[in-house]
């Protein structure tokens, strides 16, 4: 899609009344959780071969924390 | 009650635990109000993209979902410091500034203050017995 195509697309948005609006929202965030639950369930069979487990996610946001 | 998840309960919700899940969909479901900081948004990201090299696009959906589901807190300036540990006083300080009653984490260091100013520190599996005990876990 061309700069100009989301560009009014965008726009148009800006432009819809507050009820569209949420109704847009809400249509939006039903498609991440879809997709969240797609990636997840990727996600968790990717973890289980490396063997993430909690203590690992627990180490790993220590890390980050920590820069480690 | 108002409840803050450390960002582990994030990730592990995401990644691995069918606990992490059941005990933020329990929360939910009881209408306990969820806290969160953009400290532990970042750091959502941050830990499964680069630290356990999840992809950046399931990193942004699952700091996305958490934003969703919470309430933002963006603490200012605070006289909350976690003794030695300065890289968990942001949570605690969230923490605090959002006024809830139970903090849920697997840091030792943070686990180690409860109770903190009437804040409850919890590891993830005594939260998980807490929400057992009040029958709000199937």
């Amino acid at each position: 899609m061309s700069h100009t195509a989301v560009d009014e697309i965008l726009a148009r948005i800006k432009e819809l009344p507050d009820d569209d609006r949420l109704v847009l929202n809400e249509f939006l965030a039903q498609e991440e959780e879809a997709e969240w639950h797609e990636e997840a369930a990727k996600a968790r069979e990717q973890a289980k071969t490396q063997g993430i487990d909690q203590q690992v996610i627990d180490r790993a946001v220590q890390a980050v924390r920590y820069g480690e | 009650m108002k409840v803050f998840f450390d960002t582990n309960v994030y990730v592990a919700e995401a990644l691995s635990g069918d606990a992490a899940r059941r005990m933020l969909a329990a929360t939910a479901k009881a209408a306990w109000r969820i806290s969160i900081s953009p400290y532990v948004l970042d750091e959502i990201e941050q830990v499964m993209s680069v630290q356990l090299g999840f992809s950046r696009r399931f990193a942004f959906l699952t700091r996305r979902r958490a934003r969703r589901r919470a309430t933002l807190v963006e603490p200012g300036s605070s006289r909350h410091q976690v003794p030695g540990d300065p890289g968990d006083s942001p949570i605690l300080q969230a923490a605090i500034a959002a006024s809830v009653d139970i903090l849920v984490t697997n840091d030792a260091v943070l686990l180690a203050l409860t109770p903190y100013e009437g804040l409850e520190i919890l590891s993830m599996s005594s939260y998980y017995r807490l929400l057992l005990d009040r029958r709000l876990l199937a």
